[in-house]
């Protein structure tokens, strides 16, 4: 079984499409670091002692505002916490098309030859739906990582590392894990659902038909049970961490991270089994 | 040991927009261990269905399939490492290039990956092996899919009509290959829809038609049709051709003008008898001062062979 899982993860690592998304997230996090360091290099500091960030307890802002609009200047310490809820957000969509692609783009092509090596097809999809985990949750580890140590870097050069300590970086790497994890979810959901719809846009358009949905039963009243307890509802939540939103009740009710991580547990192992049980019933080309 | 396959009253239906589709009625087939057996049938005859049953990847309506005495699907995992096959299309992933599809195939079930680079060297390939599976031709791929097939070294090789899209001396490779893999003890299961194809690498024959399978026999068999016949010419023309039928059918060897004796003035017999007890007729011919000017075997060509086989009417009730 490690064999086959780590044959899954090479399966997974050298597609194009997982390399493409990769150096997609690591180009935007390029991008958004080189223009905080551009506008930093253009703005004048204001007095260095309005830098150092006053209140780490205080709400974290996103990485595209800066905290005062008269500094502009990078501080990785009071922003790379919002950093990662942003753009572990754009990662768990990523690790939705790369955990769906891993199995649906293998219909029709090397699925059948996969078959003749293994057999036993729920060993084969427990495999790979354990690969696209793991893969998804490395690699959003490589790309949140990167982020924080290009924000380090800007933030030394052009701006402040207070709030940097042992402390931070531990409660920054809880962080990470639980994107890591999210996207590890996500992927894994993809990946389950994938074996019923076999392609991968059908499984991105399950995605998006489930975030429309969940738009539209939030205004209806049961509809919000529905709601919270919809997978993407809770994949979100793990994902940004947090469920207060200024304008809607968006997570209709569903307010905790030890919920929000149940809930996505649960629908995980429900997709896996029927995913499983849907895969091992399949005619394979 | 038992037969390499072993399928039972295979039973496949499609649903299609146009009602059921029985692409398998009942197929029963043997394949012994060892050599090479062809699996010969018409298009659309049920070839890739039943092979695609036999390796597990569809689900039957019906009956049995064992591969090297063990039953498929529940026990293939067993045997899967002594099992090789190729299934309609080589399927591969189109942007991975020809040794990264192998080497996962190789990782998955932890074979060496020197293996890769051998095989690819067998199918002549070592030199495209690191171009795209979707730049192959439709022969390099082809080629990819045997050489997947040699990956496990296997003991049985099903090979799902291999020479489809080779080019003349890419067949003849294939037919070679295919021979020496029979020739070194393993049994390779060939399925094809060109009879010389068949006729030349196959040691047993087994024909499908409308999915149910109509003969199955040795290749020599096929030719003989079954029975062993020589076309027999005396010397002294027409009275002695008759003399000699007379004679003949009196000592026991079923006798008749050949068919084609009106090209022949002299005309000729044909006995059923096999060429190895030639001798037989010759003496009960020379004790009747009838002598023999020839004495040939009668070969059919196994196209003969093939639309008697398929032409005759199903045999058995539905
Ligand atoms: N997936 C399918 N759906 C419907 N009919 C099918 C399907 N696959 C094969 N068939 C039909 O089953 C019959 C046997 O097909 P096949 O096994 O591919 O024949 P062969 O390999 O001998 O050419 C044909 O009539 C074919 O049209
Ligand atoms: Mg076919």
């Amino acid at each position: 079984m490690t064999r086959l899982v780590g044959t899954e993860l090479r399966r997974f690592f050298a597609r194009r499409t997982v390399r493409g998304l990769l150096a997609f997230a690591l180009g935007l996090v390029a991008f958004i670091n080189v223009v905080q360091f551009a506008r930093a290099g253009t703005t004048p500091a204001t007095a260095p002692q309005s830098v150092t960030f006053s209140n780490p307890g205080s709400e974290p802002v996103s990485p595209f505002v800066t905290s005062e609009p008269q500094d502009r200047r990078p501080k990785v310490g009071g922003t790379f916490e919002g950093t990662i809820r942003g753009v572990n957000m754009a990662l768990v969509v990523l690790a939705f098309v790369a955990g769906a692609t891993l199995l649906a783009a293998d219909y029709g092509a090397s699925l059948g030859t996969q078959l003749i090596f293994e057999p036993r097809r729920v060993r084969l999809f427990a495999a790979k739906w354990l690969a696209a985990g793991i893969g998804a949750a490395l690699l959003t580890l490589a790309v949140l990582t990167a982020a924080g140590a290009a924000q380090w870097v800007i933030s030394a050069a052009r701006g402040s590392t207070a709030g940097v300590d042992a402390a931070w970086l531990g409660h920054r790497a809880v962080d990470e894990l639980r994107g890591a994890g999210a996207c590890a979810l996500a992927a894994m959901l993809a990946l389950a659902v994938s074996a019923f719809t076999r392609r991968t846009v059908g499984t991105v358009a399950a995605l998006f038909g489930a975030l429309i949905a969940v738009r539209f039963l939030l205004a209806v009243s049961w509809g919000r049970t529905v709601v919270r307890l919809s997978p993407t509802n809770a994949l979100w939540g793990v994902a940004y961490g947090r469920f207060e939103s200024k304008n809607v009740d968006f997570f209709g009710g569903l307010h905790t991270m030890a919920g929000a991580w149940f809930l996505t547990l649960v629908w995980a192992a429900a997709t896996l089994v029927a995913g499983a049980w849907w895969f091992t019933r399949q005619e394979i080309r | 040991m038992g037969a390499a396959i072993t399928v039972e009253g295979l039973r496949k239906e499609y649903s299609s927009r146009h009602g059921k589709v029985v692409a398998l009625g009942g197929l029963d087939l043997t394949v012994p261990v060892g050599g090479v057996f062809g699996f010969l049938g018409a298009n659309g005859a049920g070839k890739t269905t039943a092979i695609r049953a036999i390796v597990g990847h569809l689900r039957p309506s019906g009956g049995t399939v064992s591969v090297l005495d063990h039953e498929v699907p529940g026990q293939l995992a067993k045997v899967i490492d002594r099992v090789g096959a190729l299934v309609e299309q080589p399927a591969f992933f189109p942007s991975f290039t020809g040794e990264r599809n192998l080497e996962l195939l190789a990782r998955s079930r932890g074979f060496p990956l020197r293996r890769v680079d051998e095989v690819l060297h067998t199918v002549n390939l070592s030199e495209r092996a690191d171009s795209r599976f979707s730049t192959y031709s439709l022969g390099m791929r082809q080629r990819l899919g045997v050489a997947a097939v040699l990956l496990k070294d296997p003991e049985l090789l099903i090979l799902d009509e291999p020479a489809n899209g080779l080019d003349p001396p890419g067949i003849l490779e294939m037919r070679t290959l295919l021979r020496r893999l029979g020739a070194e003890g393993r049994t390779v299961f060939v399925s094809s829809h060109i009879l010389s194809e068949v006729e030349q690498t196959a040691d047993r024959l087994g024909i499908i038609a409308h999915g149910r399978a109509v003969a199955t026999g040795t290749v020599r068999e096929f030719l003989a049709g079954g029975v062993s016949r020589v076309r027999v010419r005396v010397a002294g023309g027409a009275d002695a051709t008759d003399a000699a039928r007379q004679v003949l059918q009196a000592a026991g060897y079923p006798s008749t003008s050949a068919p084609d004796a009106h090209d022949d003035p002299d005309g000729a017999l044909v006995v059923e008898l096999a060429i190895e007890r030639a001798d037989e007729v010759t003496r009960a011919l020379a004790q009747h001062d009838l002598w023999v000017r020839e004495l040939s075997p009668i070969e059919r060509t196994l196209e003969d062979a093939f639309l008697a086989a398929t032409a005759e009417p199903e045999a058995g009730g539905q």
